[in-house]
């Protein structure tokens, strides 16, 4: 995400202080601090429509927050255990690479630059983010191909504009800048019909789609411009990435599988009868048992990861999907499985 | 004499054309406006705590619904909900201390000890371990702890420190009072923002890296130094006032330097620079919100956490409008009092 961009100099800074005491990476320290500790600390954004914020009573839930949920299913067996951090600055990876968290669910886009820098890693995607466009639906365009001579409200000197100029200078399309800094302005700009699209990045198009007076009237066009893989973040023990990397790769595969939290319970009850694939996930003798053996962590910890957080497409049409208030609709994006067309590829558990 | 006050204010509404001109416009506007506004927060207004379909309806004023349903969040933010009661009480108890002060009129020993106490009473109930209850990680001091904690407290150590810069600028030696004036001068020069950032991203860089500061602590202490700088300003034009006859007088019955501050010196230097004083307290306690852009949650930031829920984003006004008015009660109350203290001791000064 754009706004993270700003604090790449504390975060190297910070980088260059850690670098400088680590200790080469072993496997398996930070996985044995949080199983000493009983609790996986997990940072979130505070206030985040849809990807992280505190319900009624004060407890942390959306997209993000379910994979501080895994975590913790998968190595303590109960979701509850994950200690939830909401971030108000954008500093968690300073937080991370200083010791203060294991991991990080927060929509940071994963970059080269970033990715080099000593003191954190980037596990696995859980969202593919981008660029997108909102229109108003009267304005009966199907796609930004159609958007030739239209007035563009974006963000004053982000990357958001040159993202724009590129994409429509590619296609030789003519088109104006609105460009207002201020996001309430931008937004009433754009709903009082000022301007005929508004960019920004996906996301968090969909949450601002809510703000209009009457959001029905607006839609999402499907193309996006740029790349924006939102990436768990976790110190870097080959361990604890493993434990997050599969326990999100048994999301995947459950929903392949069509295994949810609601039919896990009748599907383990009926283990024998089911396709090979599921034995060897939730079986006694399969591969979750051999890899809890081998990282240290609950038994079932496959079981536990889609009983109290659920698959991913559940996960997805809970907090964010077109049956919460977000509505995003995941149907001609990236964020669906590769069989159905998208870029989420369920690895093989076995 | 009913018939003398109308046509008085008669005369001041209506005198010449352009303030007739005047009123009229405010009349028109508040005619214009009042009913609406009126009918905004009270009559079309959404009050039973319903979902946010009720709010979204045709012709539906204020959504207070959203503050029922979120009153929690907004005050206490993520601190476990269960635990409530302890940043409940907390905050009580601070609110009480400085009521019984303020009513005692804030004599010297007794005001220390008792925010002292309550200092200690407020983070102990906040972090749980000193009373053995289960331990609340600063990460979770939100809302109106977090403002009694920082407003109040980083205020109480501000203005006897602030009094020290104050006096170490005056009456000390010269390096003292070279660093004293640096300290003050720079704290003064520079934002308030600036300052807080320093606090929670460079100076833990700076400190041994077994140390890990805390944000909240930072915060805290960044505070303080601010605070106490205006506050030695203040000081310091109440102190020049008093001047140098009063010092003489003191000196001249033998009095030393401590009795002649607290018996001649700082008692008319305090009257005197109150109305700055009470300036840089209000001012102050509003600064508080600033702590949001380090990553500290106050009020401002568990309200922004409340309307960042997908399906209520759309009641930020009304949020914002209560926290605003909870801003300005406490505010008020502060110019009030120290109104009423100003009365008081000019009333002595005239005696």
């Amino acid at each position: 995400m754009l706004r993270h961009l700003y604090i790449g100099a504390p975060v190297a800074l910070a980088a260059a202080a850690f670098a400088a005491t680590s200790q080469p990476a072993a496997a398996g320290p930070v996985l044995d601090e949080i199983l000493e500790k009983g609790a996986v600390t997990c940072l979130v954004n505070s206030n985040s429509p849809g990807f992280s914020t505190p319900d009624s009573g004060g407890r942390y839930a959306g997209f993000n927050v379910a994979f501080c949920r895994m975590a913790a299913a998968a190595i303590f067996g109960d979701a509850d255990k994950a200690d939830i951090r909401g971030i108000g600055f954008s500093d968690s990876m300073k937080t991370i690479v200083a010791d203060g968290a294991h991991m990080a669910s927060r929509s940071i886009t994963r970059t080269g630059t970033r990715d080099t820098d000593p003191g954190m890693a980037f596990v696995v995607t859980t969202f593919y983010d981008g660029q997108g466009f909102m229109v108003p639906k009267k304005l009966g365009v199907a796609s930004a191909q159609e958007l030739d001579g239209a007035t563009v409200c974006a963000e004053e000197g982000s990357t958001t504009l040159l993202n724009i100029a590129d994409w429509f200078g590619d296609r030789n399309m003519n088109y104006k800048v609105e460009n207002i800094a201020d996001k309430t302005a931008r937004l009433q700009a754009f709903f009082s019909g000022k301007c005929d699209v508004m960019s920004s990045d996906f996301s968090a198009l969909a949450a601002d789609r809510l703000l209009a007076p009457e959001p029905a009237a607006y839609t999402l066009l499907p193309d996006v411009i740029s790349a924006e893989p939102l990436t768990l973040l976790a110190q870097p023990d080959q361990a604890l990435e493993s434990v997050l990397f599969w326990s999100f790769q048994v999301m995947l595969n459950a929903e392949a599988l069509g295994v949810t939290s609601e039919n896990i319970d009748a599907v383990l009850a009926d283990l024998e009868n089911q396709p090979a694939a599921v034995r060897r996930m939730f079986g006694a003798d399969s591969a979750m048992g051999d890899m809890a053996k081998k990282l240290g962590i609950a038994d079932d910890w496959a079981i536990a990861v889609i009983r109290q957080v659920g698959n991913y497409g559940e996960v997805f049409e809970r907090t964010i999907g077109s049956a919460s208030p977000m509505g995003l609709e995941r149907a001609g994006t990236a964020n669906r499985l590769w069989t159905e067309g998208g870029l989420l590829y369920a690895h093989p558990i076995r | 004499m009913i018939v003398d006050a109308l046509s008085r204010s008669g005369r001041r509404l209506l005198g010449d054309p352009l303030t007739a001109a005047t009123t009229l416009l405010f009349v028109a506007l508040a005619v214009w406006l009042g009913p609406r506004l009126v009918d905004w927060l009270f009559f079309s207004a959404v009050w039973r705590p319903a979902g946010p379909e009720a709010c979204a309806a045709e012709g539906a004023g204020a959504c207070w619904a959203f503050l029922m349903e979120k009153w929690a969040l907004i005050l206490f933010g993520a601190f476990p909900h269960d635990l409530m009661w302890r940043p409940a009480l907390g905050t009580t108890l601070v609110l009480v201390a400085l009521g019984w002060l303020a009513w005692r009129r804030w004599p010297l020993q007794e005001s220390a000890v008792v925010m002292l106490g309550a200092f200690i009473a407020l983070v102990a109930l906040l972090d749980g371990r000193p009373l053995g209850l289960e331990q609340v990680a600063t990460v979770r001091w939100h809302g109106v702890a977090i403002v009694a904690l920082l407003g109040v407290f980083g205020l109480a150590a501000g203005i006897p420190i602030g009094v020290a810069l104050a006096l170490a600028r005056r009456d000390g030696p010269p390096l003292v009072r070279v660093l004293a004036t640096t300290l003050i001068e720079t704290l003064r020069a520079t934002p308030l923002v600036t300052v807080l950032f320093f606090g929670v991203f460079v100076l833990p860089l700076l400190a041994p890296p077994s140390w890990s500061i805390d944000a909240v602590v930072a915060t805290l202490i960044m505070l303080v130094v601010f605070h106490a700088a205006y506050v030695a300003e203040d000081m310091r034009g109440g102190l020049r006032a008093v001047g140098d006859g009063q010092r003489e007088a003191g000196d001249a019955l033998g009095l030393g330097y401590l009795k002649r501050l607290r018996l001649v010196e700082l008692p008319q230097a305090v009257s005197v620079a109150l109305p700055a004083l009470t300036n840089t307290i209000i001012g102050g306690f509003k600064d508080t919100s600033l702590v949001a852009l380090v990553g500290v949650f106050d009020l401002i930031a568990t309200t922004r956490m409340a309307y960042s829920d997908a399906a209520w984003q759309r009641y930020a006004l009304e949020a914002l409008l209560a926290v605003g008015a909870l801003y300005l009660l406490v505010c008020w109350l502060i110019a009030r009092h120290c109104r009423t203290l100003e009365e008081e001791l000019s009333y002595w000064r005239k005696r």
